[in-house]
């Protein structure tokens, strides 16, 4: 790819992510379509910007450059701002015309319209960003042997992205085995269902402690907790100020009290 | 909505406090302007987040404005005005009057009629401003209780429905750069919402014999921290879409939210049983 994403935000590579944050606002007000009217210019650096914040920022998230596969920016062809008036178009139909969302259960699951699908296998939040052109990047599973040929089967189903037949299957098969519960997780990921997807793989991983393919299953579900907790560890975890109050609405209902009438709980209603 | 997404306000500077005050009133004055005095009563810390997330992300212009409240007559309170707290406080209503009805065909409850009556009006004067977002809330409402009625919902086709109907009152201009991972966000934030009320609700929802989908997970050895890991799965996707956003404007006070605020409750409760338990003990 081109140009560094450092420089074009013209920070350092080892700026933090908020300073990146902060660089691409200032440029974004620079190059804001809105400001400036008709000026091809203008949009083809905004572009630029928006192209080196994500994969800047992908960078410092990840380790890696998304420019350097092939899906990378593609399908992200994008302005920024929020007028109605400046046409940005998802390159292709973006997250938001991908069929509304989750498709579920009885639906097709599989690709469309299912977020967790959408985001991949290996939960990707640029993913709802670059329009989920980087779906594509699916995780791919290695295939195991099973002494069960049904485990097979539903193997063959999670692969092909028949998930709703994988958990069908799964469901009729009486042994829960480290095999099975793996097999659920994978299925249950495909369709979005993350809470199923945690509780099985943790079991595949307690029956089964030394398989890697488990413990790697796992990681990549509670991948996003640990960011989540290093992020809280850095000074945002403020729960051990959380007022010992019997009632958290009694801190809140000061506040509210001095602002505006009839707020939340006034009438003792609606707290 | 329910009232999880707040900061802790303790740990806040005062200008923070003044702040997200001024937030929390101007969602309140947007309230009262567009769907009535009444309409102030739907007021919550949840859409009082996606208010100050949302001027964050667009900087909108906004207008201060000082004004005297009833209840606080002799202190003028600072307050916000922007497109973008409007547009909380429309989401606010319509959210508010879904939950109402929501609460209203559960148990009948009078609270959710008295709600229900109230902001009838809401939903049309929401579509009116906001068609698509108001189409798609209703969509995911819609799914939900068709889901809910099933013999034996699968937990997490309500929480990701749930979620989808958060995630589509966050996206106030769905052709943007930002939309996808805005809507990400609320999704998120809406899983967590609804499996936090459903853990909070647990016991009452056994006593009055509502369904409540934690109730498959409820027998197990590790059920506590079950909740707590799943609970925490759920919030880390939204805090991962949350720091994809270009914000400065308010950052702190968003991250108080979004990393220790929306577990209050949650600390709340666990302290409490935790002390009653150590009591018995005794």
């Amino acid at each position: 790819m081109p140009n560094d994403p450092f420089a074009v935000l013209g920070v350092s590579s080892s700026a933090s992510e908020d300073e990146i944050k902060s660089a691409y606002r200032k440029l974004a007000k620079k190059y804001h379509p809105d400001l400036n009217p008709g000026d091809k210019a203008a949009e083809q650096k905004m572009r630029e910007v928006n192209d080196a914040y994500t994969r800047a920022l992908q960078i410092k998230k990840t380790g890696r450059d998304p420019s350097a596969n092939p899906y990378g920016s593609t399908g992200y062809n994008s302005g920024y701002g929020a007028s109605s008036g400046y046409g940005s178009s998802y390159g292709q139909g973006g997250y938001y015309g991908r069929g509304g969302g989750y498709s579920g259960q009885n639906g097709q699951g599989g690709q469309n319209g299912n977020p967790f699908g959408d985001f991949g296998y290996d939960f990707d939040p640029f993913s709802a960003f670059f329009g989920g052109a980087q779906s594509q990047q699916r995780t791919q599973y290695r295939t195991r042997t099973y002494a069960n040929p049904e485990l097979k089967t539903a193997e063959e189903h999670v692969l092909s992205n028949r998930f709703n037949d994988a958990i069908s299957l799964l469901n009729r098969i009486p042994t829960h085995d480290a095999d099975w519960h793996a097999l659920y997780a994978k299925a249950d990921l495909g369709l979005g269902n993350r809470i199923s997807a945690l509780d099985h793989a943790r079991a595949a991983v307690q029956m089964k402690p030394g398989d890697a393919d488990y413990q790697a299953l796992l990681n990549t579900i509670e991948a996003g907790r640990q960011t989540y907790r290093r992020t809280q560890s850095k000074g945002y975890d403020f729960r051990s100020a959380i007022c010992a109050n019997p009632c958290l609405t009694c801190c809140a209902a000061n506040m509210l009290l001095n602002c505006c009438l009839g707020g939340c709980g006034r009438y003792g209603l609606w707290c | 909505m329910f009232g999880y997404i707040a900061p802790v306000l303790s740990v806040l500077s005062e200008e923070q406090k003044r702040r997200y005050r001024s937030f929390y009133c101007g969602v309140c004055h947007a309230l009262r302007k567009r769907h009535g005095q009444t309409g102030r009563l739907s007021l919550s810390n949840d859409m009082t987040f996606l208010a100050i997330l949302l001027s964050s992300l667009y900087e909108p212009e906004t207008g201060v404005t000082g004004s005297r409240c009833g209840v606080h007559p002799l202190k003028s309170q600072a307050f916000l005005s922007s497109p973008m707290i409007d547009f909380a406080a429309d989401m606010n209503a319509l959210l508010f009057y879904y939950k109402c009805v929501d609460q209203r065909m559960d148990d009948r409850s009078l609270k959710g009629k008295a709600g229900e009556g109230l902001f009838r009006k809401a939903p049309e004067k929401v579509r009116e401003a906001w068609p698509v977002q108001a189409e798609e809330v209703e969509k995911a409402l819609m799914r939900l209780w068709e889901e809910e009625k099933k013999p034996d919902p699968v937990p997490d086709m309500l929480c990701n429905l749930s979620g989808e109907m958060l995630g589509a009152a966050f996206v106030p201009f769905p052709q943007d750069v930002w939309a996808g991972v805005l809507r990400s966000l609320g999704t998120g934030l809406g899983r967590f919402v609804y499996w936090m009320d459903a853990w909070e609700d647990y016991d009452e929802d056994q006593k009055k014999g509502r369904f409540n989908p934690l109730t498959r997970y409820r027998g197990r050895p590790d059920y506590q921290d079950f909740c707590m890991e799943t609970l925490e799965l759920l919030i880390a996707e939204a805090a991962q879409c949350f720091e994809i956003l270009p914000l400065e404007q308010d950052l702190e006070i968003l991250r108080n939210i979004l990393y220790s605020g929306v577990w209050q409750r949650y600390t709340l409760i666990t302290e409490k049983s935790g002390s009653k338990e150590e009591s018995h003990a005794k």
